[in-house]
């Protein structure tokens, strides 16, 4: 993950993105983490998964494996919305996961 | 095991509260407490939304409620009261955040990630009269030395006392996770008899796993608690309702026969 966030070159939006790797990943005691070169995966059997891609000056969370929606993270304002929506997101799931059982 | 016995509603037993009468210390007489402990074991149990509930729960009953929540993740007390994102995402961002509000004029809530942060915390009034609810919810550790500092809870929940306690120990203990893992339940509940040798341990979980030697009561989740995890607003299914009934009957009567100390005195 620290390897990742060395692609954006602001220190502040690189603190950002560790910080909501760290803050989704607490969402549930089984999300799992997936690195590539090129973004991170934090997914969750519920059907939750959240993208993000670091960026020169931002990066950009995309909600959903069929990345439905972009928000693109570059102050504590994009920041706090993308935090919003992906636990939002992720407690609708398992809402919804319950409600098809 | 389930609990099987049909439960009195919280306002069969909210007299009991009402009614009791505390001894004078000084000059004027000291509010009725009582004070409830909420340990997750994972994130299964949604700490932050069972807080929600059994606080409201309390609330709908003539009782005020002061809420804290040390909160390690999300969501937290804050999103289940409605606050606005800047809001309740600041201990996110801020381990030295203290966010505190209220909810329908008889909660007040505070949260923050650190334990120590309470400190500077600065309760708004509570109605007068009314019987006083503490619930302090936390992410019960592994062990005595991991996480959030057992020993250290009292004297951080007695911030939230009208009645001037330097230290403020659990009536009952409720510890909730889904029980996949007894061994984790049996430390949590060894934990508890550490720090709180009188409270009662009450066990909530899903699943097969046997609720620990100490607990007193044991409910299970209903298999549509999770329908609300989404709501913005404090959850209202009744079965909160039953454990704050089973909660104020069992202290109130164990409190008169001095099986436990009022939590103040």
């Amino acid at each position: 993950m620290l390897a990742l966030s060395r692609r954006i070159a602001r220190r502040d939006v690189r603190a950002l993105f560790i910080r909501f790797c760290h803050e989704v990943a607490l969402f549930s005691d089984r999300i799992e983490i997936e690195e590539t070169p090129f973004e991170l995966t934090l997914r969750e059997p519920c059907g939750f998964a959240v993208i993000l891609s670091p960026l020169r000056e931002l990066f950009l969370v995309s909600l959903g494996e069929e990345r439905s929606t972009d928000i693109r993270v570059s102050s504590v304002e994009s920041f706090m919305s993308a935090l919003d929506l992906a636990l939002g997101r992720y407690l609708a799931m398992k809402s919804r996961l319950l409600a098809s059982a | 095991m389930p609990e099987t016995r049909s439960p009195r509603r919280l306002e069969d037993v909210s007299h009991l509260f009402l009614t009791k009468r505390e001894s004078a210390k000084g000059a004027g007489l000291r509010r009725m407490e009582a004070v409830v402990w909420l340990a997750s074991l994972d994130s299964s149990a949604n700490r932050a939304h069972m807080a929600a509930g059994l606080a409201h729960a309390f609330a709908a009953n003539a009782s005020c409620v002061s809420l804290m929540e040390v909160c390690r993740g999300l969501p937290n007390i804050g999103y289940y009261f409605g606050m606005e994102q800047a809001r309740y995402l600041a201990p996110a961002l801020d381990r030295h955040a203290l966010v505190s509000g209220t909810w329908g004029g008889a909660i007040r809530f505070s949260f923050a990630s650190n334990l120590s942060v309470f400190e500077r915390s600065c309760a708004s009034p509570l109605p007068a009269a009314a019987p006083h609810v503490i619930i302090v919810a936390f992410p019960c550790p592994e062990n005595s030395r991991g996480g959030i500092c057992f020993p250290a809870l009292p004297a951080a929940a007695a911030i939230l006392s009208e009645n001037g306690s330097q230290d403020l120990f659990p009536d009952a203990v409720v510890i909730a996770g889904n029980g996949a893992n007894a061994a984790r339940v049996r430390g949590a509940a060894a934990l508890t008899r550490e720090v709180a040798p009188q409270a009662m341990v009450y066990f909530v979980s899903r699943g097969a796993v046997a609720a620990p030697a100490e607990a007193e009561e044991h409910f299970d989740y209903p298999e549509g608690l999770r329908a609300s995890w989404a709501r913005r607003t404090p959850p209202e299914e009744p079965w909160f309702g039953d454990i704050a009934a089973s909660l104020s009957q069992l202290i109130s009567q164990k409190r008169k026969k001095g099986v436990i100390r009022a939590a103040n005195e």
